[in-house]
């Protein structure tokens, strides 16, 4: 049985951070082939938390767990002679190489992707870097917030009155290695037609922006800027408190107004002004109190089921525990039990979305510092136990 | 078989067609960046049931906020999406509507589709039946929370209501013990977004494999999964740790300082962050306060965090005097991660944006009345394959003759019937437009932040 619909597709991951390892381990998650290769001080990301048993152990990096799963890994000192020439002949039995360096890092060593194609005509080479290969920004220094900052996200995000909001998380770096997937795929597609190779330029700040449909548009068709939230007004689309916690709820879907307000269990919600679409908008507040009064003695879980029987649409606000032991998402077996050599067992997040044919495989869990070394040098390029010593007292690996 | 109606070509999907039968945000986006690559995509829509990106509150604005003749085809969000399609209709509760859209799936290399599980097996439009109609067919099913049998499998759900279920809620927010704290969204339905891109990779890996095998399959997504996955390091961490998480506002999870700050202007900011102690001393150098590196209370990283909120008010007295530009490029000179907050109209005129080509200018033909506009392109470049945005976004119905008559042969008695009968149209039976109202009036509502009268004229567009 194939492992998934990138079976025999071959991978380099030279990546260090959580977009470019994401990206590699969404093609290994779908049947490709994915080596690690980091330096032998490991990859950046291993020494970010959040760490198992807050141990803040190399191989203990919950982050670098989930980002590097079903992966094989050695390590390659890329700013040694020996360390470039062992990439370079890995290139020629590989499809794609991943990498989220500076631009220009890698040309500067000789390991540009005019040099790799060079070696392997029609090789993919997907970067994922903060602001893209070119413009004025290129050598900036990203950060998640940054590239919020930057990507228009936070300009809509927050209250008005007050500074923009981030969004929680690294949901910027996520989105990177998620379109460096896509674009690969289609690359791949491409090569497999044609013969030819691509360099793609993945530009985080620009997934960012992309999410920004409204946002951008209203410029360009009146002229005008979306601000962010009113503090005050209708609350209907934002996270509101009830017993247990907070509950979000919209208009639309299946639900018709008369639902709505049957729902909230108050007779004042089916008068005029808060039936009437545009009346409804200008008594937000007290629509607010209406609501939020109904609720307060009310617990989100059953809210959540009634809403739902309603047809409304409706959300719960879930911490990661709840998340942790979901059924819905135990029934499309999102999470995989990964045997981890130093960690043990543990339960990952795994399955991005289901395939008929060739479904998500786990295979193996994230690798520890250098353990394809022998597999990939020795049996893989040819060298001698005699060669690894060598190379690893001039810390080439 | 698989590959009969493929060419190699410029763009990496040429000669692939898409059947995208699809309503409001994920998936008609991924659509449209189908096209840009390539694809032929024919967007299916009912005649009386028009796209809610062109009807209600998910349109957007209309163009010079002038409803024009044909309301339905002038939104914003509904042209940034569907750039690029054709457009038919059909009506799918009548028999004939769906035996044309079986005969377009029998000449489509991929089916998009969001309606609800049990609406697709009503039709016999689910993924056994189409497979019979076109086995190699791939097909792409978008649903809150999955198909299956899972608890909250029939469960309706968008996006908005999606990112509190999803927990991303939890954990954005300005921080407790600070005014208007409490679990917050953030941007605009963030979630369809991970679908959107998740359909492309998916179709992507699948064409290739369907290239190598000729086997179509069927690509499940549920939205709650991409959602759940971009927390991961949280789950992780409760599942391991016992740790819930939580809000911190715009702090980081380990640098610091790092925030949003004020700069000169109305509204106007600037963020940073500092990781280690050398970029701290940068920051006090550009500050021109060298003295504060040493400060007990913030020269080493557990201090800047326990002090967090003192060197808040040190940053923002002296950021909030200065250009948020200037800001960025001191301190970035200096190797410390900064850049303004950006808004709609400010990314049209940011020199690296525009470097990029990131907003594409798209050309209407005249009948239209859209003059020319600019729109999000793709967060990617591909070396050798450049991509563009390959046309604007059709009207209503556009393409109803060329789609049925041409490719699937319908007969000119046929056709006539079709357009009497409302299975096909050019304007939609029912749908309202989004209440318009007037920028001046919209600014001092609170509607939008700011207004430029001559933004056609700035940006070139008239």
């Amino acid at each position: 049985m194939p492992h998934g619909p990138l079976d025999g597709v071959k991978v380099l991951d030279l990546s260090e951070d959580i977009a470019g390892s994401f990206c590699g381990r969404l093609l290994a998650d779908y049947g490709a082939d994915v080596l690690k290769l980091e330096p032998p001080t490991g990859a950046a990301l291993r020494r970010m938390p959040p760490f198992f048993g807050d141990d803040p152990h190399p191989e203990k990096s919950l982050f670098f767990l989930a980002m590097n799963l079903n992966k094989k890994g050695a390590t390659v000192n890329l700013k040694t002679g020996a360390g470039r020439q062992l990439l370079k002949e890995l290139i020629p039995h590989i499809d794609v190489v991943v990498e989220s360096y500076k631009p220009g890092y890698l040309e500067d060593l000789g390991l540009g992707y005019e040099a790799l194609e060079s070696i392997n005509p029609g090789l993919v080479m997907t970067s994922i870097t903060p602001f893209g290969q070119t413009g004025p920004y290129s050598q900036y220094a990203g950060e998640e917030i940054v590239n919020y900052a930057m990507g228009l996200i936070m300009s809509i995000s927050g209250q008005q009155g007050r500074e923009p909001l981030k969004h929680g998380g690294f949901q910027a770096q996520y989105e990177g290695g998620l379109n460096g997937a896509a674009a690969t795929a289609m690359a791949l597609f491409m090569q497999g037609n044609t013969g030819e190779g691509q360099h793609i330029d993945v530009s985080i700040t620009e997934c960012v922006a992309s999410t920004m449909m409204a946002t951008q548009t209203m410029y360009p068709f009146i002229g005008a800027t979306q601000p962010r939230r009113r503090p005050s007004g209708s609350n209907f689309g934002h996270p509101m408190p009830c017993e247990d916690g907070w509950i979000i709820v919209q208009t639309g879907g299946g639900a018709t107004w008369e639902t709505i307000a049957n729902f909230f269990r108050d007779p004042r919600l089916h008068e005029e002004r808060f039936t009437d679409t545009a009346e409804r908008n200008r008594n937000g507040e007290e629509l607010d109190r209406i609501v939020l009064e109904s609720i307060s003695e009310r617990g989100k879980w059953d809210l959540f089921t009634e809403a739902a029987n309603s047809r409304m649409l409706f959300g719960l606000v879930q911490t990661p525990s709840e998340l942790a032991e979901c059924p819905q998402l135990d029934s499309r077996d999102f999470y995989r039990d990964v045997d981890h050599p130093v960690i043990g067992k543990i339960k990952v997040p795994a399955v991005l979305f289901n395939l008929s044919l060739t479904p998500y495989q786990y295979l193996m869990p994230a690798p520890t510092l250098g353990q394809h070394n022998r597999e990939i040098y020795l049996e893989g390029l040819g060298y001698s136990q005699q060669d690894l010593v060598l190379l690893r007292q001039t810390d080439s690996i | 078989m698989a590959t009969s109606n493929m060419k190699t070509g410029k763009l990496p999907l040429e000669g692939i067609r898409v059947l995208d039968s699809t309503y409001v945000f994920a998936l008609p986006y991924a659509g449209g960046l189908l096209a840009d690559m390539g694809a032929e995509v024919i967007k299916v829509e009912g005649p009386g049931r028009p796209d809610v990106t062109r009807t209600g509150g998910y349109s957007g604005v209309f163009a010079e906020n002038d409803l024009g003749e044909d309301w339905w085809n002038r939104p914003s969000t509904y042209n940034l999406i569907h750039r690029g399609k054709q457009s038919i209709t059909l009506d799918m509760t009548d028999e004939r509507g769906r035996e044309l859209f079986k005969e377009l799936v029998m000449v489509s290399d991929v089916v998009m589709e969001n309606f609800t599980p049990r609406v697709m097996r009503s039709w016999g439009l689910d993924y056994p039946n189409l497979r019979k109609l076109r086995p190699d067919v791939i097909l792409v099913s978008n649903t809150g929370y999955g198909h299956g049998d899972g608890p909250y499998s029939g469960y309706p759900a968008q996006a908005t209501t999606q990112e509190a279920t999803h927990g991303h809620c939890w954990i954005t927010g300005y921080p407790p013990g600070h005014p208007n704290e409490g679990p917050a969204k953030a941007g605009a339905s963030f979630v369809d977004f991970l679908s959107t891109w998740t359909a492309l990779f998916a179709i992507g890996a699948a064409l290739r494999y369907r290239a190598r095998t000729g086997l179509g399959q069927w690509v499940d997504m549920g939205m709650y999964q991409s959602g759940v996955m971009f927390l991961s390091e949280y789950v992780l961490d409760a599942i391991a740790n016992g740790r819930e998480g939580g809000r911190i506002g715009n702090r980081h999870p380990w640098r610091a300082p790092q925030g949003c700050y004020p700069a000169a202007g109305d509204d106007q900011w600037i963020t940073l962050s500092v990781g280690d102690d050398s970029q701290w001393r940068s920051l006090c150098e550009v500050m021109g306060q060298p003295e504060l590196a040493s400060d007990p209370r913030f020269s080493a990283i557990g201090g800047r965090r326990q002090n967090h909120d003192a060197l808040d008010e040190v940053i923002a007295a002296w950021t909030s005097t200065r250009d948020r530009y200037d800001t960025m490029h001191a301190l970035q000179a200096v190797g410390i991660p900064a850049g303004p907050v950006l808004t709609g109209r400010d990314i049209h005129y940011d020199p690296h944006f525009k470097s990029r080509n990131f907003l594409e200018r798209v050309k209407y033909p005249p009948e239209r009345q859209m003059g020319e506009r600019m729109f999000l392109s793709r967060p990617y470049k591909f070396s050798k394959s450049p991509l563009h945005i390959q046309g604007p976004s059709p009207a209503f119905g556009g393409h109803n003759e060329p789609a049925l008559r041409e490719l699937l042969g319908v007969s000119d008695e046929a056709y006539r019937q079709l357009v009497e009968d409302v299975v096909i149209t050019t304007v939609p039976t029912t749908g309202e437009p989004s209440p318009v109202v007037p920028q001046a009036e919209a600014l001092e509502r609170g509607i939008i932040a700011a207004w430029d009268p001559d933004y056609l004229k700035r940006l070139g567009l008239a």
